[in-house]
């Protein structure tokens, strides 16, 4: 009698644990769906034909993208201070700034500022779609309306492009100046820029400067960071 | 038959006292959360651009990390029916309860704009971690409170199913929350798919702790002796608490070599635990108190005095705190420019919390002791025999 109630329960642990790990396994499996499509959308990646931005995931309309000729920059601040004033930026915050990076005594400054990656990871890590890349230009925006503030982004963001603005209730960042480019206008802090350190274009015009300065194969362009694989939209290059 | 609720309530004068402590900490702990709603988080709590998540979102991951613990100890004796564990499994549902409820009270004060969530429904992200994690964590909950109410009414066979759907939520969760660290690919100290593997350990880890805290005070609160089941049980409790600690050794043993020997970004610098900011936290707090301590001596007395067990379990209680918390400062502590040479990134980042940020974690502990004192008091927690 006992060896028969043990065999039962034997075989119901036995059934419960078995069907216990299958469900579990599939429950821990669900979330990482979303995962898995994502990846399958990143070996687009490898359809990527010798030159920049010929990615065909990112066939925008008008494929904004910034230069910065990093040996030009004198640090004089007023791209931060443009930007500020346009967007009322408050004092303790920036929306983009001047590194000074120091490499075998020899100084130099890099402006920095939202790279609108390619492959967000603010925008995948936002949980309400806050963070979101506009399909028509590749800018990268936040929504206020939508941000609960869980500063998740400001994390995922490898360039500290960030902050929370407690007079909008959401974070903020720089927006390429895209009302702006609405109007026809160029960035803010690249009008208020003396060297002519920041320049800005659309890559699908093959006029554009930033398209020649690219494609000027005798230069070499980097991007910031490129082990953290976001495809940035913000390069660098000597002038 | 036992009664289900004993609203003849007879506190002592310590639980009063205790009681009202934990009522005034919970409503300072409100009372700042909604200024913080009005005025803002900035001048509030020690958070920075540099450093956006710090004490209260580690507070939360330490309850939540705890409650996971208590669900996966609850299912071992309720769902799988390993009989030595049946005693504590009504406790453990519970205290999974009071702990998540105690981890939202300061998840929802560490949120900037918490009145916008509803957009987690209405525009949903599902390649977001965070999304699933509140997802997953909500289905979590309601299981496991329909559980509890399954038990309380003694319908075991729905408690064992509720329980182990509990279970799988749980388990799906947290190590989804180990993946919103672990996808982090600009935090070198998290990234990596340890993570979720380490959030699941580590809850057994608390939980095990967790429970013979709270079983050992049910003693005390109830003013009656164990019985042999629960004695038994509490004992077996000792070992599979040895045995949690030292997988939680071997965990950070190898986590430490490979952190030191290998570069890999920011991650040597982060836990560079002889030399950086941490050291204290880690050496003192996780090594020695949540480690070393409680496994030497419940070693040394084989798991058989339970008041050995019980200061253990709280001094382990008090190094898993700060394993959350160095956890959360540790991937931020390197500034994100430091590898490319800004002279802005030469130090760690700098982050010590505020008076009210404090206040909100012990608000969030409060509510976990005054739920543990009406639960105990009220609701019978101990198993019922009946079954």
């Amino acid at each position: 009698m006992n060896n028969d109630n043990n065999k039962t329960l034997n075989r119901r642990n036995f059934l419960k644990i078995t069907a216990g790990s299958l469900t579990i396994i599939s429950s821990v499996a669900t979330p990482l769906i979303a995962s898995i499509a994502q990846g399958v959308e990143k070996k687009g990646i490898g359809k990527v034909e010798g030159k920049i931005h010929e990615i065909k995931e990112f066939k925008y309309k008008h494929s904004y993208c910034m230069v910065i000729l990093e040996d030009r920059c004198i640090d004089c601040e007023r791209c931060m201070e443009a930007c500020r004033k346009t967007w009322n930026v408050p004092d303790e915050h920036y929306r983009t700034r001047i590194l000074e990076v120091e490499n075998h005594k020899h100084k130099s400054f890099l402006p920095v500022l939202c790279f609108h990656c390619d492959f967000a990871p603010c925008v995948v890590a936002c949980p309400t779609q806050a963070s979101h890349k506009r399909k028509e230009d590749g800018i990268v925006l936040v929504d206020p309306d939508k941000c609960i503030g869980c500063k998740v982004c400001m994390l995922a963001c490898p360039y500290d492009a960030r902050y929370y603005n407690e007079e909008i209730h959401a974070i903020d960042k720089c927006t390429f100046c895209q009302p702006r480019l609405a109007k026809g206008l160029k960035p803010a802090c690249v009008e208020a820029c003396p060297a002519h350190v920041r320049i800005f274009g659309d890559l699908n015009d093959h006029n554009s400067e930033v398209y020649k300065l690219l494609h000027d194969y005798e230069k070499s362009i980097r991007v910031l960071k490129p082990e953290v694989h976001t495809k940035p939209r913000v390069y660098y290059r000597k002038s | 038959m036992k009664k289900r609720f004993n609203f003849a309530l007879k506190f002592s004068k310590l639980e009063l006292l205790l009681a009202g402590i934990f009522a005034i900490f919970l409503a300072i702990s409100v009372a700042i959360g909604v200024k913080g709603l009005f005025q803002g988080h900035e001048h509030l709590y020690g958070t920075t651009r540099e450093m956006p998540i710090a004490l209260l979102l580690g507070a939360y991951i330490f309850f939540v990390v705890t409650s996971t613990g208590l669900c996966i100890i609850s299912a071992i004796g309720h769902v799988f029916h390993f009989d030595a564990f049946a005693p504590i499994a009504k406790r453990a549902v519970f205290l999974s309860i009071a702990t998540i409820m105690g981890g939202f009270v300061c998840l929802m004060f560490e949120l900037d704009s918490p009145w916008k969530m509803h957009y987690f429904i209405l525009t949903p992200n599902f390649k977001s971690g965070i999304w699933w994690m509140a997802c997953l964590y909500s289905f979590y909950l309601a299981f496991m409170i329909s559980e509890f109410i399954a038990l309380i009414f003694n319908n075991h066979k729905l408690g064992s199913l509720l329980g182990f759907l509990g279970l799988s939520f749980g388990l799906a969760a947290h190590s989804n929350m180990g993946a919103v660290f672990g996808t982090l690919q600009g935090r070198p100290f998290w990234t990596g798919a340890f993570m979720p593997i380490y959030f699941i350990v580590s809850a057994f880890f608390s939980g095990t702790a967790a429970i013979i805290f709270f079983t050992y005070l049910s003693k005390h609160v109830k003013q009656r002796p164990f019985d042999e089941r629960l004695n038994m049980s509490f004992h077996k409790l000792g070992w599979l608490f040895l045995f949690a600690i030292f997988i939680m050794m071997f965990f950070d043993t190898w986590s430490h070599i490979i952190g030191t020997l290998a570069y890999a970004g920011g991650k040597t610098l982060a836990i560079d635990s002889f030399e950086g900011p941490l050291k204290v936290n880690y050496w003192f707090f996780e090594i020695t108190c949540g480690l070393l301590i409680p496994f030497i001596f419940i070693l040394l007395t084989r798991a058989k005095s339970q008041l050995v067990l019980f200061i253990c379990s709280a001094i382990s209680i008090c190094g898993i705190f700060y394993m959350r918390y160095d956890l959360m400062l540790a991937g931020q502590i390197v500034p994100l420019w430091h590898e490319i040479g800004a002279s802005c990134a030469k130090y760690y980042v700098k982050y010590a919390p505020t008076v009210p940020e404090m206040l909100v974690f012990c608000g969030g502990l409060a509510f976990v002791g005054l739920a543990y004192i009406f639960g105990e008091k009220i609701l019978d927690l101990d198993e019922d025999q009946s079954h």
